[in-house]
């Protein structure tokens, strides 16, 4: 029982790489579409969480950093004629870079102060892209070929756009989850948590702060390249400071310590809109808008944080099981059981404890 | 020299404009050391609540009195349903709370009034005067004035009444405060909402020179932020001084530096606050932080 308990967590990320990657085959080519955008902002939320979950600092670029990955990826695909593909090893290190830059400074802010930083950069974003309109295309955006299979294999853009997809995504599902799990995710919760401790243990937590700043930056680089895949358009206001805001809703829904809940999230993201937009386009925003507050009110571990906690509680339910105390927490939990969800496990309301 | 203090009269017009935005987010900053990012957006949705009295019929010098009133009461209202909860929580939690504010003030705005831009009438006379060869529009006088008049009030209501008392110890310390029998709830909740007719009147007097849709105040305020980086938190003269200065550099440098011209103006904003917050933290004017290990 232990084993498959051991077993389960490796297993699930391929079944649902797999799941995705047969999708096409079982799903109109609008929901291949979506499951794609779900992938673009899954990656973008898992910059998100690796930034405010782990190290505990909120940016507002993270829309602005998705766009620069988007116009790296069609700037090369239109000016240099580079394959698609290729363009996300151009994006990521561009966006590592930039990361670097804001971050430098941002290492040595907190929460106001660097909520006004990139929420300048945020701003700053479109009217640079409509400045440099030589390379960008300016105000109108620019067009860029999406990524097409070799035509005698009958595959639909839809479907090989999913499945190209998938390799960046897998690949940053990795390197976050190395992260998360490794001596760095612990020491970015410790740097988070003990903010002027830190350095008294001997950790430098600029250089963790820097560092965060740069891979989530890179990771919503990736998400851009993704986006410019997959709309095969790219203009300088789909990236606006409401974005970053809307990514920060969909990661704090689907739970800011999780790598799975960036997954939920992207879900979040990108079904709310398609099922609102038939009543109204600003539903979304509102609907965002007052789960963030709510959330907040409620279950300071977001979804993922709920669920961490159910698990923690069944796991320790099973273990003391044996000795017979599963009756006693059992009965010391409120009626409903152990593995209500609606009681928040007290640790995880810190973020700290889901990255042991 | 002419065509520089001329840029130099335009700049102080719009950076008034952004001194008041700056001004709102002192206040709330100096109560709850918290900078409240749906201020803008607040504001926004007051300039269209003015712009829906004149499309009634009000006249715009009737609606802009009457709007600073509803941001006051709406202010108070947010700060007392939505802030009021969360106010012992992290600043994280605080932080996200105002952000879906901000997502929630934008949203409504395009839900209420759709997204297509729309044209507030301006307060003032659309006339010039000219000193010495440099032209004063008498609406950017106007602005100057009215908001002259505001800090000037405002001063006094901090300094000469006793709410303003109870208010200043309330920001000093919430708890004595509360053991003096000051109600420092109310006072915060006043706080939230003197900041928010200010925003409104920010809006009411920024709209004719922008067209007013959903995304007109997060522009303004980016400035507003740089006023306040610029001049320190918790300092209101510091709020004004830093609005003005970002107002005059914004404009000079969008006529003195080529790269820069009129569309990249707001990388000047974003340099002054990187620049302001890496050699010196906490502004011109602002207090030190400390924090207890």
């Amino acid at each position: 029982m232990t084993s498959i308990a051991r077993i389960l967590p490796r297993l699930s990320p391929l079944a649902v790489l797999a799941a995705l990657a047969a999708a096409p085959f079982f799903v109109g080519r609008f929901q291949t579409f979506q499951l794609a955008t779900i992938l673009i902002w899954a990656v973008a939320i898992l910059g998100v969480n690796m930034l405010t979950g782990f190290s505990g600092q909120i940016t507002l670029a993270s829309g602005a950093f998705v766009g620069i990955g988007a116009y790296v990826t069609s700037v090369l695909a239109v000016h240099a004629g580079v394959d698609p593909l290729l363009t996300v090893l151009v994006a990521a290190p561009a966006g590592f870079a930039c990361g670097v830059a804001v971050g430098v400074p941002a290492a040595r802010l907190r929460g106001i102060q660097l909520i006004i930083l990139t929420a300048v950069v945020a701003v700053a974003f479109a009217p640079v892209v409509k400045r440099l309109d030589a390379l960008t295309g300016g105000a109108p955006g620019l067009a860029v070929p999406r990524p097409a299979a070799p035509a005698a294999w009958g595959v639909s853009v839809d479907a090989w756009v999913l499945w190209l997809s998938l390799i960046p995504a897998a690949a940053v599902w990795y390197v976050g989850a190395q992260i998360a799990r490794g001596r760095i995710g612990r020491t970015l919760v410790a740097v988070k948590e003990l903010d002027l401790a830190a350095p008294a243990l001997g950790f430098d937590p600029s250089r963790y702060r820097i560092f965060t700043f740069a891979i989530s930056s890179s990771f919503c680089a990736v998400a851009g390249s993704m986006y410019a895949w997959s709309y095969g358009f790219v203009a300088p206001d789909a990236f606006p400071l409401t974005l970053s805001i809307t990514l920060l809703a969909c990661a704090v829904i689907g739970g800011l310590t999780s790598v799975w809940g960036a997954l939920a999230g992207g879900a979040v993201l990108t079904l709310t809109p398609y099922f609102l937009g038939e009543v109204s386009a600003s539903l979304t925003g509102l609907l965002f808008g007052a789960a963030l507050i709510l959330l907040v009110y409620v279950m300071p571990g977001g979804v993922a944080g709920v669920l961490a906690a159910a698990r923690s509680r069944l796991l320790a339910a099973r273990r003391s099981g044996r000795a017979g105390g599963l009756r006693v927490r059992g009965s010391a939990a409120p009626e409903g059981g152990p593995n209500r969800v609606s009681t928040v496990d007290p640790e995880t309301q810190t973020g700290g404890s889901d990255v042991r | 020299m002419t065509l520089f203090i001329q840029q130099v009269v335009d700049g102080i017009a719009s950076g008034v404009i952004y001194a008041a935005l700056a001004l709102a987010l002192v206040l709330i900053y100096r109560s709850m050391t918290l900078v409240n990012v749906a201020q803008g957006e607040m504001a926004m949705f007051s300039t269209y609540i003015a712009w829906q009295l004149t499309a009634w019929g009000l006249p715009i010098a009737l609606a802009a009195p009457l709007v600073v009133g509803i941001s006051l009461l709406g202010g108070m209202a947010v700060e007392r349903v939505v802030i009021r909860p969360v106010q012992h929580r992290s600043v994280l939690d605080v932080l996200v709370v105002t952000l879906g504010l901000l997502l929630i003030f934008n949203s409504a705005a395009g839900a209420i009034w759709g997204t297509t831009a729309k044209r507030l009438p301006s307060l003032f006379p659309d006339d010039t005067v000219a000193i010495g060869g440099v032209t004063f529009g008498l609406e950017t006088l106007g602005i100057v004035a009215v908001l002259l008049v505001v800090c000037g009030a405002l001063a006094a209501l901090f300094r000469f009444t006793s709410i303003g008392l109870a208010m200043r110890a309330t920001t000093s310390n919430r708890e004595s405060a509360r053991l003096c029998g000051i109600p420092a709830h109310r006072m915060l909740m006043l706080g939230w909402g003197l900041a928010a007719a200010l925003g409104g009147l920010a809006g009411v007097l920024i709209a004719p020179r922008v067209f007013l849709d959903p995304n007109m105040m997060l522009g303004v305020l980016v400035y507003a932020f740089a006023a306040t980086a610029l001049g320190g938190f918790d300092s209101p003269l510091g709020a004004v001084i830093g609005g003005v200065i970002v107002g005059v550099v914004e404009n000079l440098a969008g006529v003195y530096v080529g790269f820069i011209g009129t569309d990249l103006k707001v990388l000047v904003p974003l340099i002054l606050i990187v620049g302001v917050l890496l050699v010196r933290p906490r502004g011109l004017l602002g207090s030190p932080r400390v924090a207890r290990v």
